[in-house]
């Protein structure tokens, strides 16, 4: 796939994520982790030293955390991270958007998040997505 | 200056023939709530300078304007207006659109091939006389583009500025 292919797709999955978003629409997740795919494809094309590389790898992650996938978004940014070098700069902007996420979810479950915590939560919700069952399986 | 809204994916290779198609419709349906016909004369503000277009589109059907969001209209109505007019006034071909939190809405390249971010915004009738400046201040923030540009497009007027820096 070639970006002449990929940026009118991107363009439209984005402007369709957004206006489902500000109807609260229930499609918007999902149209959210289509822009994140999408971006992830992108960023198959360009490097992360490319402007518009850079740009597709925050919009992958960034996609994927308003698709509620923080899982696929913290892989994300790992790999993209891993493949990165010296590009302290992006990364910290990978890492800022994980930061911003997990704040935004704080602001959420205010409870949850005084105790037991966003990252223990989310550590049972790994577990539990991992082992393929409701309850924990000891 | 000519904007011929129904053109937006000539002007714009890289958006898809349905994303122009609809830009092109809620502009139409936008411009129509305002009573203008094809052809009304847009003033235009380009970095400062004072000029003078007209828009061109094809009219919507009336019950058009009863199945759409009315701020989606005016904003898609005002990036079909910016779309047009940077092409036409400065040679920008749009790239790809941005997500939200990059701080703009469009990347675009100049003539030269540089990079632009594009924040786009549309009102009804002129309410804030700093927007275009605030939008310009907002657009700072993108990351994507070293040159960054604002439009405020008012569809009463109708009217547009755009700022680049």
């Amino acid at each position: 796939m070639n970006i002449e292919f990929l940026y009118p797709l991107v363009s439209e999955a984005i402007r369709r994520a957004e206006t489902l978003d500000d109807l609260r629409a229930p499609g918007a997740r999902a149209a959210y982790l289509e822009v994140s795919l999408l971006e992830e494809k992108v960023a198959e094309v360009l490097p992360a030293s490319d402007p518009e590389g850079a740009l597709a790898r925050r919009g992958a992650v960034r996609a994927a955390f308003a698709a509620g996938e923080f899982a696929r978004a913290q892989q994300l940014i790992e790999r993209f991270s891993a493949e990165l070098g010296d590009d302290a700069e992006l990364r910290g902007e990978l890492r800022g958007l994980g930061e911003q996420a997990e704040c935004a979810m704080a602001r959420q479950f205010p409870h949850v998040a005084a105790k037991p915590g966003i990252p223990a939560i989310r550590r049972l919700a790994d577990t539990l997505s991992r082992q393929g069952a409701p309850f924990p399986i000891s | 200056m000519r904007l011929d809204l129904m053109q937006l994916r000539t002007m714009h290779p890289l958006l898809a023939a349905a994303t122009a198609a609809e830009y092109a419709h809620r502009a139409a349906v936008g411009l129509g709530r305002h009573r203008h016909e094809p052809g009304v004369s847009l003033a235009t503000l380009i970095e400062n300078e004072a000029g003078d277009a007209s828009l061109h589109w094809v009219r919507a059907a009336a019950g058009d304007l009863l199945q759409l969001d009315r701020l989606r209209i005016t904003e898609d109505a005002a990036e079909a207006v910016a779309l047009a007019l940077v092409h036409v006034a400065l040679g920008w071909v749009v790239r790809r659109r941005l997500q939200r939190g990059e701080a703009a809405d469009w990347l675009l390249k100049d003539p030269l091939a540089r990079l632009v971010a594009l924040e786009v915004s549309g009102v009804d009738e002129r309410e804030d006389p700093h927007r275009l400046r605030k939008k310009l201040k907002q657009v700072q923030r993108a990351t994507v583009a070293r040159r960054k540009a604002a439009c405020v497009v008012e569809l009463m007027a109708p009217r547009a500025a755009l700022a680049v820096t």
